[in-house]
């Protein structure tokens, strides 16, 4: 009972997820600078990431799983936050160059 | 580092194995001990001799912490998303420097990488203090939350500061 | 759970199409993080469809290198422009 109700709840946050990931993908095609679209890509898709982690750790069999989850998001966190500040300086100095 | 007596190592001697051996624990599901306790004591071992120094983290503040930033990431989604999907995609980019208050390396450091998180920020580097922020509206005032933000942080890593 | 994993990597080629277009080299860049997050993501709701849990570990290796993978290409890159 408990298990046929977390399933049907984990859908919650795996819709939202797959919102975030679209909204992100959308922001990357349309915004018109390379950093608005960093800002698109970095905040969208890691919310979309622990939203799609959070409905599938409804889904686990076991808590060792749900821990995993929750190191590889915060892996994610860590390297999208990282990403984006490094790709931002160097798109700042390439357009220095040129 | 040698200015750090026994008791001192001792200390980062087990804060390095408890977090290894949680890290060995979540990935191996609990499991293949045989294989992780030499890979664990290999890089508490590695750690100390690199004089890796723990990150002392304020306990007590950490779940405050995660609660607000979480919040403060769902705020910077949503508005990004909104802005994406909107028909006319209101944007208004611009560059803005923010004063650093706080004067911890380590602060600096997460503050810079975390505000690519908040709502409409996103940081490029710091120079003499100052760090570079692209606003994707440069209506929005951000300037509260970056500065809530860093006083967070600073709250968070104080025994940094305090603990000589 | 498969028609999930299947939109999942449709907003995926939806942002590498950007990557395609460019213009500049970090826009290109910017698949690194795409595939970072969507990839990790997509691989976790495989692992979870499929019931396969290594993919869940392939998962983990991913968002690992993803980590180290942008740091080191613009290492690469500024060590390019400064020789």
């Amino acid at each position: 009972m408990t298990e046929w109700l977390l399933d049907g709840l984990s859908w919650l946050p795996l819709a939202g997820g797959l919102l975030f990931f679209a909204a992100g993908s959308i922001g990357l095609l349309r915004f018109p600078d390379v950093y608005s679209r960093l800002h698109a890509l970095t905040k969208a898709d890691t919310l979309g990431f622990g939203l799609v982690a959070a409905g599938l750790a409804c889904r686990a069999g076991s808590l060792w799983e749900v821990a995993q989850l929750l190191l590889i998001w915060l892996l994610v966190l860590a390297s999208g936050a990282t990403a984006c500040q490094l790709l931002a300086r160097q798109a700042r100095e390439e357009e220095g160059d040129g | 580092m040698t200015g750090h007596g026994l008791p001192h190592r001792g200390v980062a001697a087990l804060y390095w194995l408890l977090l290894y051996g949680a890290l060995w624990a979540v990935i191996a599901e609990g499991g293949g001990w045989l294989l992780g306790v030499p890979f664990v004591v290999a890089a508490v071992v590695l750690s100390l001799r690199l004089s890796l120094r723990p990150w002392r983290l304020r306990l007590r503040a950490l779940p405050g912490f995660v609660g607000y930033f979480l919040r403060l990431m769902l705020g910077g989604a949503w508005d990004v998303a909104r802005r994406a999907l909107h028909r006319r995609c209101p944007v208004a980019p611009a560059w803005v420097e923010y004063p650093l208050s706080a004067d911890s390396a380590h602060v600096h450091l997460l503050l810079s990488a975390l505000v690519g998180l908040l709502p409409g920020t996103l940081a490029s580097g710091i120079e003499d203090g100052r760090m570079q922020l692209h606003v994707l509206d440069r209506q929005q005032p951000w300037q509260a939350d970056v500065a809530e933000l860093e006083r967070r942080l600073a709250n968070l890593l104080s025994p940094l500061e305090g603990g000589r | 759970m498969i028609l999930f994993a299947a939109l999942l990597l449709l907003t995926m080629a939806l942002g590498l199409w950007r990557v395609l277009r460019g213009p500049g080299r970090v826009d290109r860049l910017q698949a690194v993080q795409l595939c970072g997050t969507s990839g990790t993501a997509l691989l976790l709701v495989l692992a979870q469809a499929l019931q396969a849990p290594a993919l869940r570990d392939v998962a983990l290796v991913l968002a690992l290198l993803a980590a180290l993978l942008s740091a080191a290409l613009v290492q690469l890159l500024r060590r390019g422009a400064h020789d």
